[in-house]
């Protein structure tokens, strides 16, 4: 038996999960469930404008109140703290509070501290605050002309990011094209909503200078050096604490960083340990979403429907102020620009504008449910424009499978992949052909019915690379410049001085259930069982090992995660074999580990893991001349293909490249614009699968997140800036009623840059679903010579489309009545 | 948000315009009205509570009427905040006679912001037609002398 091998492998198979006895019986331990003696409650005063000059505040009168133990304002931000920095040439202030001038509603300005919430928010309302209203932009669009009012006046313009990325002879491709398609997109801004509102605790401790936070982040990565430097405090200061259950985070809770911050500064004045919970209304005006864009696309191609070029232009709304990593949604993509296709020339005019809404951040698919709702559209439009079939134009121009490692023109290098195999599959799956021939029937029947295609490539394990794609070449040929490369992830597994095996987890999980993951890898690196191992994920980054890129993003635990316990369950069982060699007195080569021991086949000899341990603890001595005592390691890997962006922008902006085909059947209701999903058929490619039931858990979570955000969820804002989505009564969440029954397959071929082949797949369906459903939509109404290229498909929406299709004779609408 | 629309008070239109233009009668007629007083020419300090679905809150304020052609229209600027945010607006009151009664026509538009906006909004103008509906009725018994 070979190293390694173990016959009762549970990587492939779906043990048990963990959590759920705790969860089910209400004894889990999230960031609201932890206790401290004397605690003080803090609450934020929030503006009521969306753009205002803050004339006078006077926090007299909450101070007044007994209980209240102090008020926080713009004042104390701006001394106490420093502006956050900003992943982009431009600076612009933004402190994690309205310093002066309010640019969104919502947007903090002052901070009570009080012996109870209640308190404290009775105590926000006596503040007054004056308020001098100045004209407002919402738009991004709107915002770039010369005449919009300013949000950051240093700054002199809102738009505040741009680059211009060229790929290959894009002026060519277009002036050689036999057709050319061009359309205009607009991406609605959404969020992904976590079930559990973000948590904070701050305590600053004067004698040591540390300042400690209990919260329910997501992170840490860079996000630690991102509040370290805005409160001014060393790293070796800031110590950031995670529970074990977080109650969800798609990237959304990554914006709590700005609220650490607040709650830093007001631990820093007020003293003492104060708790902020967010509440769900703070949550949707307040925190975070993906981008709004408003996007121009053209695709060159040939009669024969290959893509030679595409160009497009991107507007990103990002809302009041960049906070980082933002502007990334522009440059996330940057390597998987063409998506699944062989497209030789590429052109990206990249624009990150400021409006009066709340910032934007990653959001489940960061930046790719953008890209792919237009490009998908866009092949879509081409296949109309050639009379070509969707699923036979996608396929003349998919990358192949004898391609990989296929490296893009824009520098992305995607490791493995069988795109035409995963199309087929999707195909297969959803019968597209009997589709077809239902769809011709029932639109003889006078019903609106639409078959929808979407692919992606899903990029996972980000290179932090990619954030330098927002400076210009010449700025990063500067010495002073910080390069940035690398996708790193640490993991720590120890043998305890009876044998027993744990492992401890940096990514600071939010509900994924990583634990499981790393004991199945654990296990079968180590000829163990799953149910033997003990693995943490309650993260402090004082005491756990991490990197600047440990976190639960980018869909990278599946993959950085996990080579770094298979890395790290190797070196130690190697040095398990060692010492069982030099014990046994035989070669290492002839040894193996099974159930829990180390086995030496040719004599029958056996060390079980508890006397080994027993040795590397209890009695160093008796280990191989040399050898440090113990049997723990802690492994840092980090991917090769993270290489620094290169002078022509070129960048692999990730590490590994998931694939996803999506085939969507839907109809329309002619007299509402409601759209039934009849079908949703969903093939990925996400490497080898360690637990196929946290994949299948991944795929419709993503899949609902992707359904919510094309045709229910809108943070929406009406032209002055109010914000009027305020409650899950204004927005609109989908529910166990509106999932579809959805169809799962993988097509899996393994990476070779990961140690047991894996990919990610925990954003995947959320970034396809939207270009499905919107091509699926069109479909169904190509009939009536109409399309629709905005989001979300509302009924609204698509009722309007469908009133704009009907005859001019149409019955005229009653007046709506006015008055009393 | 706009709100418009007409009414039919029982009255003369001077009688009606006389009423209309008292602080006092306003007052009375103003739903949630806890206090107007009078702060300079044509100015008026204004309390109100009102309540817009779970948000209630107390908003004080300011009336101005702009223009004056009585007895046949009037135009008023109003802001208010409270700790919920702050409401603020224009509107204009046409007076005309027809069979011995008063129609009044109006129009205002309506600023909200805060959390009666991020919360209240796809109840904002339900309500606020229902408070115009109650300030008239109110206006129409203080005209016709008949209990409010």
């Amino acid at each position: 038996m070979a190293a390694g091998s173990n016959p009762t492998r549970t990587v492939g198979t779906s043990p048990r999960r963990k959590e759920d006895l705790r969860l089910l019986t209400g004894t889990g331990t999230f960031a609201d469930d932890w206790r401290f003696p004397q605690l003080r409650h803090a609450a934020i005063l929030r503006s009521p404008y969306a753009h205002a000059r803050i004339a006078r505040v006077n926090p007299a009168p909450a101070l007044a109140l007994p209980g209240v133990f102090g008020v926080i304002t713009g004042d104390d931000v701006a001394r106490m703290s420093r502006p956050f920095t900003t992943g982009m040439p431009q600076r612009l202030a933004y402190y994690s509070s309205a310093v002066s001038k309010v640019r969104y509603a919502g947007e903090p300005v002052a901070v009570v501290v009080a012996e109870s919430r209640y308190l404290a928010e009775d105590a926000c309302e006596l503040i007054e605050v004056d308020y001098e209203p100045l004209p407002v932009v919402v738009d991004a669009r709107a915002a770039m002309r010369p005449d919009a009012p300013l949000l950051h006046e240093e700054v002199g313009s809102n738009v505040v990011n741009h680059r211009l990325l060229t790929y290959g002879d894009i002026d060519s491709a277009f002036r050689d094209a036999d057709v050319v398609v061009r359309q205009d997109f607009d991406f609605h801004k959404y969020s992904s909503t976590p079930i559990e509102t973000c948590v904070a605790v701050a305590q600053f401790d004067a004698a040591t200078d540390i300042m400690t936070f209990w919260s329910n982040f997501h992170g840490p990565y860079s996000l630690h050096s991102f509040l370290a430097k805005g409160l001014n405090l060393p790293e070796n200061k800031l110590r950031l604490i995670a529970p074990p259950d977080i109650g969800g985070s798609f990237g959304i809770k990554i914006a709590i960083v700005t609220y650490l911050a607040l709650l830093g500064v007001a631990a820093r004045k007020v003293g003492g340990t104060i708790k902020w919970v967010e509440d769900r209304r703070e949550h949707l005006i307040g925190l975070s979403s993906g981008a709004e864009r408003s996007a121009h696309y053209e695709m060159a191609a040939r009669r024969d429907g290959t893509i030679t070029g595409v160009r497009a232009r991107y507007v990103d709304n990002n809302g009041a102020y960049i906070r980082a990593p933002e502007p990334a949604n522009l440059y996330r993509t940057t390597g998987n620009t063409p998506g699944p296709y062989r497209i030789p020339t590429l052109q990206i005019d990249a624009h990150a504008v400021v409006t009066n809404k709340c910032p934007t951040g990653p959001n489940r698919g960061y930046g790719c449910q953008q890209l792919y709702y237009c490009l998908e559209s866009m092949v879509d439009l081409l296949a109309r424009e050639l009379k070509m079939d969707p699923a036979e134009i996608r396929r003349r121009n998919l990358v192949q499978a004898d391609q990989f490692p296929y490296t893009t023109p824009s520098g992305g290098v995607y490791d493995s992949g069988d795109y035409p195999a995963g199309l087929a599959r999707a195909l297969e799956l959803a019968d597209y052909g009997a589709l077809r021939a239902e769809q011709e029937a029932a639109r003889a029947q006078g019903r609106l019915v639409g078959v929808g295609i979407g692919l992606s490539v899903e990029p996972c394990v980000s290179n932090m690379g990619y954030l330098n794609v927002a400076f210009p070449p010449e700025d990063r040929a500067r010495r002073d410049f910080h390069t940035k490369s690398g996708a790193g992830e640490v993991a720590s597994v120890k043998v305890d001085p009876m044998g027993r095996v744990s492992g401890v987890v940096s990514s600071a999980p939010s509900g994924q259930g990583h634990d499981i993951l790393v004991a199945q890898v654990i296990a079968d690196e180590l000829g163990l069982k799953a149910d033997d191992l003990t693995v943490t994920t309650e993260m402090d980054t004082f005491t756990t090992a991490w990197t600047i890129s440990s976190g639960n993003y980018s869909s990278r635990f599946a993959s950085a995660g996990i080579s770094a316990f298979a890395e790290a369950s190797r070196k130690l069982r190697d040095k398990l074999l060692t010492i069982a060699a030099h014990r046994l007195q035989v070669p290492k080569a002839e040894l193996a580990v099974a159930g829990g021991q180390v086995v030496h086949d040719k004599s029958g000899q056996v060390l079980s893991y508890r006397e080994l341990a027993g040795l590397a603890h209890w009695n160093p001595g008796a280990l191989p001349p040399g050898m440090e005592p113990g049997l723990q390691v802690t492994h840092l890997f980090n991917y090769a293909p993270a290489k620094v962006v290169d002078e022509m922008d070129r960048v692999n902006s990730s590490n590994a490249y998931g694939f996803i085909a999506e085939v969507a059947l839907i109809e329309l209701d002619r007299d509402t614009g409601e759209i039934n999903i009849l079908r949703y058929v969903s093939v990925h490619d996400c490497g080898t699968i360690i637990n196929p039931q946290r994949v299948e858990g991944q795929v419709y979570g993503g899949v609902m997140h992707g359904i919510g955000g094309a045709l229910f969820e809108e943070l929406a804002y009406d032209d002055k800036g109010q914000f009027l989505a305020g409650s899950f009564m204004d927005y609109l969440c989908p529910t166990a009623m509106e999932a579809p029954k959805l169809e799962i397959a993988h097509v899996s071929v393994p990476s070779p840059f990961s140690t047991l082949g894996t990919k990610g797949c925990g954003e995947g369906s959320a970034m396809t679903a939207p270009a499905v459903l919107a091509n699926a939509v069109n479909d169904a109404l190509a009939p009536l010579g109409v399309r629709i290229h905005d989001l979300p498909l509302s009924p609204h929406r698509v009722w309007q489309a469908l009133d704009s299709a009907r005859p001019a004779a149409r019955p005229p609408l009653r007046a709506a009545p006015v008055g009393v | 948000m706009k709100l418009a629309g007409e009414t039919t008070l029982p009255g003369a239109r001077q009688m009606v315009w006389d009423r209309l233009v008292d602080p006092q009668v306003m007052a009375r007629c103003l739903p949630g009205c806890q206090e107007v007083q009078t702060v300079g020419p044509e100015t008026y300090a204004v309390t109100l509570k009102i309540g817009v679905g779970p948000v209630t809150g107390t908003y004080g304020g300011t009336m101005r009427i702009t223009e004056r052609q009585p007895p046949a229209r009037y135009r008023v600027a109003f802001e208010g905040t409270g700790a919920q945010g702050f409401v603020r607006g224009i509107g204009q009151a046409d007076l005309t006679e027809r069979d011995g009664a008063t129609v009044l026509r109006y129009e205002s538009e309506i600023e909200v912001g805060g959390l009666i906006a991020s919360v209240g909004q796809r109840i904002l103008e339900g309500v606020g037609k229902l408070l115009v509906k109650q300030m008239f009725s109110k206006l129409s018994a203080q005209v016709s002398g008949r209990p409010a």
